[in-house]
């Protein structure tokens, strides 16, 4: 078959996330969505640095807020934001229950290849589903082409640290948060740490 | 600004139906427009991207449409996502219900993006929809030598010649188009541009 259909409802996912572009096949460009209730991340707090991707949001139903670079932007449904600054911090917040975010990346000048993000999200899933040892292994799989992308090392170090694997997983979350500031706050409720939390805390300090 | 938003419905359109989202926002690293029509309205015109290798995403935003891909019909009301990964796939869509809003997203795998002669043809239809016919003609010109088998933008630089009296250079533009693009014959059977020439191009498509 070359085409292929489906709705957005129907690609669902643990943690809010819909992999379009897993789902779909595609290998031109990133086609990603979120969706979720009243109050949620549905776009956690990131820069493209390391992809030097362009974004695209769309917001087709419900009401979000975004945040580009601390400017708040007020996103009902119809609303796209497109950012094309890599460097710009992002976040993106749900108002209401049941909004969606619809977002496309690529990198101008460069031939689309699969990001660290995708992959990382992909280690989420398999982390939430208990899977902390094939999340470990796609993540240091992943790292040989990505060895800085923070949110792959994030979530080795959290499957390291469910397996017991200790000093692994310290030295992942050094190396994640030396690349992302933002690694610190996470860090700090994520119960996968619990066990390490004063050498987490140190670490991080 | 490092970043920009809009209200899709407040982007503008170039033509009845399209709205060049890409250059709207500046977007350099992959193809992206909307369109928008009424029940019965043809939004996405019946096409292939041979030229193009684009694969091609399309994401019914608002409305309910009705996508023909490879002459297999699909149903698709609003959340729908239509992938057309082979390029040399031909596509439609019709909107079903008034303000249906199709966003589509375009790229080639393994390639940097380059923009679309499609993009470029639309450029060429809002001068001729504005009646700049000898801007129109000259843009395309200038088109065509980066694009010289880009169909849509021969079939508009035909249509501003014919309204230009360019008798001889519309046809011959307007037979290079259908050669590359059979449905330009029925295209260019309802274009009131081709009026006053209708015997010689009904013989030139014939």
């Amino acid at each position: 078959m070359s085409w292929t259909v489906t709705s957005l409802d129907a690609v669902s996912s643990r943690t809010g996330w819909r992999p379009l572009r897993i789902e779909l096949g595609g290998e031109a460009f990133g086609v990603n969505s979120w969706h979720g209730g009243a109050g949620a991340t549905l776009v956690i707090e990131h820069d493209e640095v390391l992809t030097g991707h362009e974004e695209l949001y769309d917001v087709p139903s419900r009401h979000a807020r975004m945040e580009v670079n601390g400017e708040a932007v007020d996103a009902p449904a119809g609303t796209i934001v497109f950012v094309g600054d890599p460097g710009a911090r992002r976040l993106a917040v749900a108002l209401v229950d049941g909004t969606e975010i619809f977002t496309v990346g690529a990198e101008p000048g460069a031939a689309f290849t699969r990001s660290g993000w995708e992959i990382a999200y992909e280690l989420a899933e398999h982390y939430e589903a208990g899977s902390y040892e094939r999340a470990l292994e796609l993540s240091e799989r992943a790292l040989v082409d990505h060895p800085t992308d923070w949110a792959v090392l994030y979530w080795a170090a959290c499957s390291s640290a469910q397996l017991h694997r200790f000093d692994e997983a310290l030295d992942y979350l050094r190396r994640a948060a030396e690349l992302e500031p933002t690694i610190a706050p996470r860090a700090e409720t994520q119960p996968a740490f619990d066990p390490i939390r004063a050498q987490v805390e140190a670490l991080l300090a | 600004m490092s970043w920009t938003v809009r209200q899709i419905r407040d982007v503008p359109k170039t033509g009845p139906h399209w709205r060049s989202l890409r250059l709207e926002l500046g977007v350099q690293a992959f193809g992206v427009n909307s369109t928008h029509g009424h029940a019965g309205d043809l939004i996405v015109l019946e096409h292939d991207e041979s030229l193009t290798g684009y694969e091609e995403l399309y994401v019914v935003l608002t409305g309910h449409a009705s996508f023909e891909v490879n002459g297999e019909e699909t149903d698709a009301p609003a959340g729908t996502l239509v992938f057309v990964h082979d390029a040399g796939a031909r596509r439609r869509a019709r909107a079903l219900r008034d303000d249906t809003e199709i966003l589509t997203i375009g790229a080639a795998p393994g390639e940097p993006f380059e923009r679309s002669g499609w993009e470029y043809a639309y450029e060429v239809s809002s001068y001729v929809n504005a009646g700049d016919y000898g801007a129109g003609l000259e843009r395309a010109r200038e088109i065509l030598l980066e694009y010289p088998y880009d169909w849509p933008v021969l079939y508009w630089a035909a249509c501003c010649a014919a309204r230009l009296g360019r008798r001889d250079e519309s046809l011959e533009l307007l037979q290079r188009a259908f050669e590359l693009e059979p449905t330009v014959a029925q295209t260019a059977a309802l274009q009131p541009a081709f009026d006053s020439i209708r015997g010689d191009v009904t013989a030139a498509l014939a």
